[in-house]
Parts: structure tokens; C-alpha cells; sequence
């Protein structure tokens, strides 16, 4: 029963298979960049911000999303006990975690900081 | 004469004229090699891409696309020294037919060209040493001069304008003679298609968003953004559908607007891709298995559309 919920849990990854489109992207942006005649630079800032945003935010949903695959209390959600908070705590921490990781001056141990308890 | 003796004819005459007597000249006026220099460096990327080619000859040279060289182009079309002069065959004249004799024959042998070209200086200092009545030649040698020079430099000005991008692109767009528009394909560049484009991106906006935190916290979309789940399926399969019928727009400038064309050109191109990112597991998890069932038979339809146009060709 608990190995059925999981399959059906990893199952849902395969959504992921619509961010494939991203690769168009960049043909996208080409095009109406040729036909709308934006600024360049500014084009690339909103670009390089987007995208750190975007892959943070997916960072800390495949975070999250490994650390509840697990019912046995072994994922990162129940060793820091934020598994009965509310989704936008757990959220924030997971963010939290993609953002000091991606920048690489993090370290996750959030009950030793006392944020929650 | 042909195109080619005529070109050879002019690149040889500004070796001689313009090279030797210029060059002078051009030093003394420093900024005008330095102003050319960049000029053609920047030309280079669009040469590359449209009209214009880097000659794979000694130094920077470029063409346009029927072998003329850029340089001679204001230089052929533009009044030569003899019909600035007005004389009959000069010494002068002489004198160049033979470098143009020479030049033609040393071309490629870089030792020959230098020798024939300090000959010919040479030459040139004595013929100006000796003048028929002292006043006269020297006037119309610094009219000339100045005319040269004066004309040199509007045509690298015009040269200059009409490299700028915006007026190649008017260019491009005049040389694309208006092919008929087959039935119910679209242009790339149609407001239709920029609008679904426009669409498209902001979708895979709200995707790259949902999608992930979907997967992460567990949960499914409610109330609207249920419907817009499902709207944004509907819409990627229709693009599927769309993409065959929208034409593209080749290395070389040129829309393509045939459907087989097209459908070859996008089954080898980006269709694997838009086909994987658009099957709706969405529907077929919940039970939907028919209409699965229904995309995939229409998207085996629409790829052995391209497959047979593939094959075709």
C-alpha cells in the first residue's frame, strides 16, 4: 500500500515532460525580439533574472518533492519536522535551501537555528 | 568584356591608382584608414549572413553575391581617372595598362606583385616629373587628386549606410519577390502567429511555475486554474497541429510556405520535442484513455504526414 502510493507519487514526474518545451524557448524569444525590436540589454537582465527564479523554484519543488517520497520519516521534511507546518513554510524552507545551495554558501540544518522551535 | 575582366580591370586599376598614388595621400589624412578598418570589421557578421561574403583571399576583402568586390563596386561604377582628365592615351595611361598587364599576371605571386608595384611608382614619379606645361598638369593632378578623394569618400559613406542593419533588412525584404500564399499556411512573421507565439510564452511561463510545485507539494490545480490546466493542453496539441502549417524562414533569408517543405523541416526539427512536451497525461491519468488514445492516433497522423514528405523528397 505504502510502495502503491509512492508509484503514483513518482508517477506524477512525468508532467515534468511539458518543461521540455523550454528548449523552444530561446527561438521564442528570438523571434519576437526580431519583430518587436526590444532593448537588448534590458531583455537579457529580465531574461537572467527569470531564469534564476524559475530554476530555484524548481529546485525547491524537486526538493521538497524528495523529501516527502519517503513515508518513513526519513526525508529531510520529517527530520526537520516541518511535515505538519503550513505548504507555504514548507515552501519557503525549501526555497530557502535551493537558493543557499544554488548560490553555494548555504548549509541546511534549520532546527540547529532554532526557526522553527 | 566580361564581368570578371571588367572586375580584374578595376581591382587592378585601384592597386595602381588608388594603392600608390593614395596612399600618400590617405596617410596624410590618417583617419581614413582607421575609419575603414572598423567599418569592414563590423560588416563582417552581416556579410556573413546575407549578401555579403568574406573573400577567403589575402587580407579583409568582401564580395557581393556575384563576385563583385565591394571595394571596386563605387570604383567601376564611379568616373575613372581617364574620364576625369578627359585626355587621350597619356604616357599615364600607358602606364597602367601595362600595370594592369602586370598586376594580372603576378597575381598570387606576392614577390612579382611588389616588384611590379615599386616599378610602377617608380614609373609614375618620373611621368609626374616631366610635365607639358608645368601649371596646367599640376592643376588638373590635384583636381584630380581631390576628386578622387572626394568621391572615394561618398561612396564609403553610402558604402557605409547601406551596411547599416535597418537598411538591409529593407534590402532582404525587397529581394523576397511575394510567392502565393498556399491555403491555410501560415506566414512566420503573421500577427496570427506572433499573438499564439506571445501566448505560448506566457503559458510556458505559468507551466514552468505550476508544474514543479504540482509535482512537489502533491497537490492539483482547482477552479481555475483547473480549466487553465486544461486549456494549456488543448493549446499545445493545437500548436502541434499549427506548427505544420506555418511556413519558416530559411539559412538563406527565404520563407518557406510549401506544407511539404514545411512538415519535413519541422518533423526534423523541433517536432520530437513539442510532441513529448505535449502529451496530456494530465487527461490520461484520469482516466481519459480514449482521449489519449485519440491524441496519439492524431499525432501519428500528422507524423506520417511529414514522414511521407520526408520520403518523398
Amino acid at each position: 500500500m505504502l510502495k502503491a502510493g509512492r508509484v503514483v507519487k513518482a508517477l506524477r514526474v512525468v508532467r515534468l515532460t511539458k518543461l521540455v518545451r523550454f528548449l523552444k524557448l530561446a527561438v521564442f524569444i528570438e523571434k519576437l525580439e526580431e519583430h518587436f525590436s526590444i532593448n537588448r540589454n534590458l531583455l537579457q537582465l529580465v531574461k537572467l533574472l527569470l531564469g534564476t527564479v524559475v530554476m530555484c523554484h524548481f529546485f525547491a519543488c524537486m526538493w521538497m518533492f524528495f523529501g516527502t517520497l519517503d513515508m518513513n520519516t526519513d526525508g529531510w521534511v520529517y527530520a526537520e519536522g516541518v511535515q505538519d507546518l503550513p505548504a507555504s513554510t514548507q515552501y519557503l524552507t525549501s526555497f530557502y535551501w535551493a537558493v543557499a545551495t544554488l548560490a553555494t554558501v548555504g548549509t541546511f540544518g534549520l532546527r540547529e537555528r532554532g526557526w522553527f522551535f | 568584356m566580361s564581368r570578371d575582366g571588367n572586375r580584374m580591370s578595376a581591382d587592378s586599376k585601384r592597386e595602381i591608382d588608388g594603392g600608390d598614388r593614395l596612399a600618400p595621400l590617405q596617410s596624410s589624412f590618417s583617419r581614413s584608414p582607421t575609419k575603414r578598418a572598423p567599418s569592414a570589421r563590423k560588416l563582417s557578421p552581416v556579410g556573413s549572413k546575407h549578401a555579403l561574403t568574406p573573400n577567403s583571399g589575402s587580407g579583409m576583402r568582401f564580395t557581393f553575391e556575384d563576385g563583385t568586390p565591394v571595394g571596386s563596386m563605387y570604383l567601376k561604377n564611379g568616373p575613372t581617372m581617364d574620364e576625369i582628365s578627359r585626355t587621350g592615351p597619356t604616357p599615364r595611361e600607358k602606364l597602367s595598362r601595362a600595370a594592369k598587364l602586370a598586376a594580372s599576371m603576378s597575381r598570387g605571386n606576392s614577390f612579382m606583385a611588389a616588384s611590379t608595384r615599386s616599378l610602377m611608382s617608380a614609373g609614375s614619379r618620373i611621368l609626374r616629373r616631366k610635365p607639358k606645361t608645368k601649371k596646367q598638369q599640376i592643376k588638373t593632378a590635384t583636381q584630380i587628386m581631390s576628386e578622387k578623394r572626394q568621391y572615394l569618400k561618398s561612396a564609403q559613406l553610402e558604402l557605409e549606410k547601406k551596411m547599416s542593419t535597418k537598411s538591409w533588412r529593407s534590402v532582404r525584404e525587397k529581394q523576397q519577390q511575394p510567392q502565393a500564399r498556399p491555403c491555410m499556411v501560415l506566414r512566420p512573421q503573421s500577427p496570427i502567429r506572433l499573438g499564439w507565439d506571445l501566448a505560448t510564452l506566457f503559458l510556458l511561463l505559468y507551466i514552468a511555475v505550476a508544474t514543479p510545485f504540482q509535482i512537489g507539494f502533491s497537490v492539483d490545480a482547482t477552479g481555475f486554474w483547473f480549466y487553465l490546466e486544461k486549456v494549456v493542453d488543448v493549446f499545445f496539441i493545437t500548436d502541434l497541429m499549427l506548427n505544420f502549417r506555418t511556413g519558416f524562414v530559411a539559412a538563406n533569408g527565404e520563407e518557406v510556405l510549401q506544407p511539404c517543405t514545411i512538415a519535413r523541416h519541422y518533423v526534423t526539427g523541433w517536432f520530437w520535442i513539442d510532441l513529448l512536451s505535449s502529451i496530456p497525461f494530465d487527461f490520461i491519468f484520469a482516466g481519459f484513455v480514449l482521449l489519449g488514445v485519440a491524441y496519439l492516433v492524431c499525432v501519428l497522423i500528422l507524423g506520417l504526414c511529414g514522414t511521407v514528405c520526408f520520403l518523398q523528397a
